[in-house]
């Protein structure tokens, strides 16, 4: 009887799971494996009768001194992760305590989360005419106030980072909702005893929160930065190849070129495995170090 | 057990109905005698507005053969069509920019054209065009948009700064440029004297290839084996690319030119014959100071400018292609009432363009347009000594190649001399690998 | 109790903070009002010279809007449900049920999410466009027309389980008291009448939260749906119509109808989600405690 119904009860486990594990592995587990053929291959996506086996030779290619893979366009997707992270981390991390302490929580909040709620073609292009530098919002405050407008752009030394700042404007109203979340579960008792010990807001921030945030904090950071790492939308609508020159281009954004506009669907696929493998040594590398922080549960 | 079957039968259902409805959305028209051909093409917008009546009148005509327009964006177009084709999506008709001719060569998406159609293109077109319509000699469809660049110039900004006609020479162009541009106490551009468009790839490299021209030689060798940049006519091109922006420039590469120019704020810039068009819709009363001469050279000497073709082509994998051809015919060959073509009228009234079919040329209208309007006739008399832009397998890898050099030059991330070899090589191991 | 320990200067330094979330959007509003000449000007204003309507009339003709509309709603409303259909079934399974390879299946899950989506990009897009038996292909995927492209379809189905859903229920229905699911078991009610009856409406907060998240995201997704509208002009969602609205040739034509379908596209999902944070804020809030 016992036995009868632990059967019954797995069979109905995976009749349950049966979507879920026909569509992992349909656009997974088969992808992995395909992605990985066509990298050893030189392929235009047609049919299968013109992919030419060519083992190395486009991840030789990559790694070669004539790519630009490397440097810049590796260089730049660490930037690119890096600063959006700090920019919307560093604010969410100052807004979310703040607006904890305020009236109209929610209202603070939803302000801050609009940008996530929408399309990255409307930010991306909205941002672009800001950013222009002969009638652009943001160059019309910059010259009122007497300063020369910058090519944030055009110039290849302001282009890179005035994207990542983009990127950085949009994600923080989800860093502030995680936050908000660690903030609340911090009980209210500690700030009372706090206070009544006559500590200030700065010693409260010091001493209370930002010890017990600590997991919400590497949270955010690593989902952030891994998700920084990949994403290439905000650079394809606002400089659309990764310009001028190669100065914004991105990992994955000169992969989707590769493989769609040239044709190159090899060489992309090499690019992928590529960038997969470093994002994956990075996040086990930010694991390792959370563990040695004490932080186990992620 | 019921409510399991009823899940199941209910979602099984749902996933049949939505599969035949996919199935009745993907091949409308292959039922009975009627065809529906799909054509995709780069006019869109306001261009797209002009091609509909033409194919509403062809579709009225003939009911068994509809026509149903797709319009892309330029910059989407190479990439739809390669996607469509691997997804067996393929369209029937395809507007083409002939420089992805190799491209499209070596994925053998586009059809030869019947011996009828390529015999009249080779009779009935100037030899740029033909040329331009044809991969490894043969004849893939019908020349339409063949478009040569040349100098754009503001009357109305050359005469304040004291000259009454455009500059010859490089030199003058320069010279002329320093006295025109105006800047205001920041240092902010308030006139540009001469700048390049910018913005995608084509944009920046066919000015390019024409100042090469101009200066007597294509971008690659005509084996299209290597490339010509490190003999004289690149030299000099780049040294001037490198004296219009950056540290050397004379003007600033902030300043949008193709919006300025339009504004009445650019004395001149280098553009290509259709612009006309779209300047005198945009500019209306202020089209008056628009002047267009030939390319300047660098010596003032005789000298020859780049033109591009788009044609048109039918797919390989087309189950209609008779009916594509027949379209095609009609669409570029049946004259009306005036002696013109459907789409000789397409290219008149919308860009302000000379067809380059013969036939087209001959018709009273043409003719007429030819003695009143000289940025008509400059641009279709420029088509006489124009070289073709070349197209390579690998040739929107060659032209991104240019540009992200001469990007990185006008943006002081390298000097000039560098451009010019990282390009020059670069290149050349792009051709040799394919 | 919460107000009084807020001094002035955390307004003053939010106030700004919102201005700066604020400004774009109002920037793209005003702008969709400014005429082609106006984007050519050398300064910038705020306000437009005068407000030209035109730019929205334009910008509906060009855009096929309703076409649009309708895709971009299908898309959306099949993609939540389907996602909080496998969601919660598979949530339910590895919250509530025992049996072989569990553990297995749950790392499995846990683990998709750090693959990056990037990495599946050009394999996927090959197996969606020659999906068999859809769209005019044979078991092979031969032969067809665009597999799943031919249809809607294409839109969907490579969205439609969800690492992150998954996840997100699983946590949710750990939290039901195993006492509920046992007396109704006692009852004999059959496990589907379980699944539906009792621990679905316990679980519809989460059921909210994820049913606005999956329908925000498949609205504004841009990327899959710009390459499936390659393959097949008559899937553009929103996103992707206005982006190819934006002529590479000429864009200062363009520029005012991409501004206004902008905010045709962009200001009805903001209203849904101002109109319904208060679900989505919750349960973020709560899954993110876990």
């Amino acid at each position: 009887m016992r036995r009868f119904k632990f059967k019954r009860e797995t069979l109905l486990a995976y009749s349950f799971l049966s979507p879920v594990l026909l569509f992992y592995m349909i656009f997974l587990m088969i992808p992995v494996v395909f992605s990985v053929i066509i990298s050893f291959t030189d392929w235009g996506g047609f049919d299968f009768a013109s992919m030419k086996w060519v083992g190395l030779k486009n991840y030789r290619s990559i790694f070669s001194g004539q790519s630009s893979f490397l440097h810049p366009i590796l260089t730049n997707t660490f930037v690119f992760a890096f600063g959006g992270v700090a920019i919307s981390f560093v604010a969410a991390l100052v807004i979310s305590y703040l607006i904890s302490r305020m009236r109209f929580e929610g209202l603070w909040r939803t302000m801050f989360f609009m940008p996530a709620v929408t399309t990255v073609v409307a930010i991306g292009n909205v941002w672009y005419y800001m950013y222009n530098p002969t009638n652009g919002l943001i160059n019309g405050v910059i010259t009122a106030l007497g300063f020369r407008p910058v090519n944030f752009l055009d110039d290849p030394n302001h282009a890179l980072l005035s994207i990542t700042a983009v990127s950085g404007w949009m994600g923080i109203g989800s860093a502030v909702l995680l936050l908000s979340a660690g903030l609340k579960g911090i009980p209210h008792d500690y700030y009372e005893a706090a206070e009544l010990e006559g500590a200030g807001q700065f010693r409260q921030y010091t001493r209370i929160t930002f010890p017990l945030l600590k997991p919400t904090i590497l949270f955010v950071l690593i989902t952030s930065f891994i998700g920084g790492l990949q994403s290439f939308t905000l650079t394809m609508v606002m400089a659309k190849s990764g310009g001028p020159g190669n100065s914004t281009n991105v990992g994955a954004l000169e992969m989707y070129n590769q493989a769609f506009s040239f044709g190159n669907w090899g060489v992309a696929s090499a690019m992928a495995f590529v960038l997969f493998v470093v994002i994956f040594i990075i996040t086990m590398a930010q694991l390792l170090i959370f563990r040695k922080g004490g932080v186990e549960s992620y | 057990m019921k409510t399991w079957k009823k899940v199941l039968s209910g979602t099984v259902l749902a996933a049949l109905a939505a599969t035949t409805a996919a199935c009745g959305s993907g091949d409308g028209g292959s039922s009975g005698k009627k065809v529906t051909l799909t054509l995709l093409s780069h006019y869109n917008g306001n261009n797209e507005t002009a091609l509909k009546p033409i194919i509403e009148k062809w579709n009225s005509e003939n009911p068994d053969i509809q026509v149903k327009l797709t319009p892309v964006d330029f910059g989407e177009l190479l990439k739809t069509i390669m996607t469509k084709q691997s997804a067996g999506q393929v369209a029937d008709i395809m507007h083409v920019y002939t420089l992805w001719g190799g491209q499209l060569a070596k994925s053998n998406v586009l059809a030869e054209a019947p011996q009828s159609v390529a015999d009249d293109v080779a009779q009935n077109y100037p030899e740029a065009a033909v040329k331009g319509a044809s991969l490894n000699g043969k004849v893939f469809g019908y020349p339409t948009e063949v478009q040569a660049y040349g100098l754009f110039y503001n009357k109305k900004l050359l005469k304040e700064a004291g000259y009454d006609a455009p500059p010859k020479t490089w030199d003058e162009m320069l010279e002329m440029a320093q006295k025109i541009e105006k800047r205001d106490s920041s240092g902010k551009v308030l006139v540009q004297g001469f700048g390049f468009q910018r913005g995608y790839a084509g944009l920046v490299d066919q000015p390019f290839m024409a100042m090469m021209a101009a200066a007597g030689s294509p971008l690659l060798s005509d084996d299209l084996a290597k490339s010509n940049l490190d003999g004289d006519a690149g030299r000099k091109t780049m040294d001037f690319y490198s004296k219009v922006y950056g540290k050397n420039g004379i003007t600033d590469i902030a300043f949008n030119t193709t919006k300025g120019f339009g504004a009445g704020q650019v004395g001149m810039t280098i553009g290509a014959g259709w612009w006309d068009g779209s300047l005198k819709t945009l500019m209306k009363d202020a089209y008056a100071d628009v002047g267009e001469a030939p390319m300047p050279t660098p010596d003032g000497g005789a000298g020859g400018t780049m033109a591009y073709t788009w044609a048109y082509g039918v797919n390989s994998k087309s189950k209609h292609q008779e009916e594509a051809w027949k379209f095609l015919q009609w669409l570029n060959t049946q004259t009306d009432d005036s002696g013109m073509t459907p789409e000789g009228k397409f290219l008149l009234d919308t860009f302000n363009v000379i067809p380059s079919r013969k036939s087209d040329l001959q018709s009273a209208k043409v003719q007429e347009v030819l003695q009143s309007s000289p940025s008509a006739k400059l641009f279709a008399d420029a088509l006489n000594n124009a070289l073709d832009e070349q197209s390579p397998a690998a040739g929107m890898e060659v032209q991104d190649i240019l540009y992200k050099q001469i990007e990185s030059m006008w943006t002081d991330q390298i000097q000039a001399d560098a451009a010019l070899k990282n390009a020059h090589e670069q290149i050349g191991a792009k051709l040799a690998e394919k | 109790m919460k107000s009084h320990r807020a001094p002035w200067y955390f307004y003053v330094i939010i106030a700004v903070g919102s201005v700066i979330m604020v400004f774009p959007f109002l920037d793209m509003i005003f702008s969709s009002f400014k005429s082609a000449s106006e984007y050519a000007l050398l300064n910038y204003k705020l306000l437009p010279q005068q407000f030209m309507f035109d730019n929205y009339r334009l910008a509906v003709e060009q855009l096929q809007l309703l076409l649009l509309f309708k895709n971009s709603l299908i898309r959306s409303v099949s993609i939540t449900l389907l996602v909080l259909i496998t969601s919660s079934l598979a949530g339910y399974v590895l919250a509530k049920l025992r049996f072989p390879g569990k553990q297995v299946v749950f790392r499995f899950i846990l683990s998709t999410m750090m693959f990056p989506a990037f990495l599946f990009f050009i394999p996927n897009y090959f197996i969606t466009v020659h999906f068999p038996l859809v769209g005019g292909n044979d078991i092979l995927g031969q032969g067809g027309e665009g597999g799943l492209a031919a249809s809607v379809l294409g839109l969907i189905v490579p969205f439609s389980v969800s690492g992150f859903g998954i996840f997100l229920m699983r946590q949710f229905m750990i939290s039901i008291e195993d006492a509920y699911l046992e007396a109704a078991r006692i009852d004999g009610a059959k496990e589907l009448r379980i699944f539906v009856q009792i621990v679905m409406p316990m679980t519809a907060p989460a059921l909210a939260t994820l049913a606005i998240f999956e329908f925000i995201n498949s609205w504004n997704e841009f990327i899959w749906a710009l390459l499936m509208n390659s393959v097949n002009s008559n899937l553009a969602t929103l996103p992707v119509g206005i982006q190819m609205l934006k002529s590479a040739i000429d864009p200062t034509l363009t520029q005012p109808l991409v501004m206004a379908g902008l905010v045709i596209a962009t200001i009805p999902i903001l209203m849904l989600f101002i109109f319904l944070q208060k679900y989505y804020v919750r349960g973020m809030m709560n899954a993110g405690l876990k």
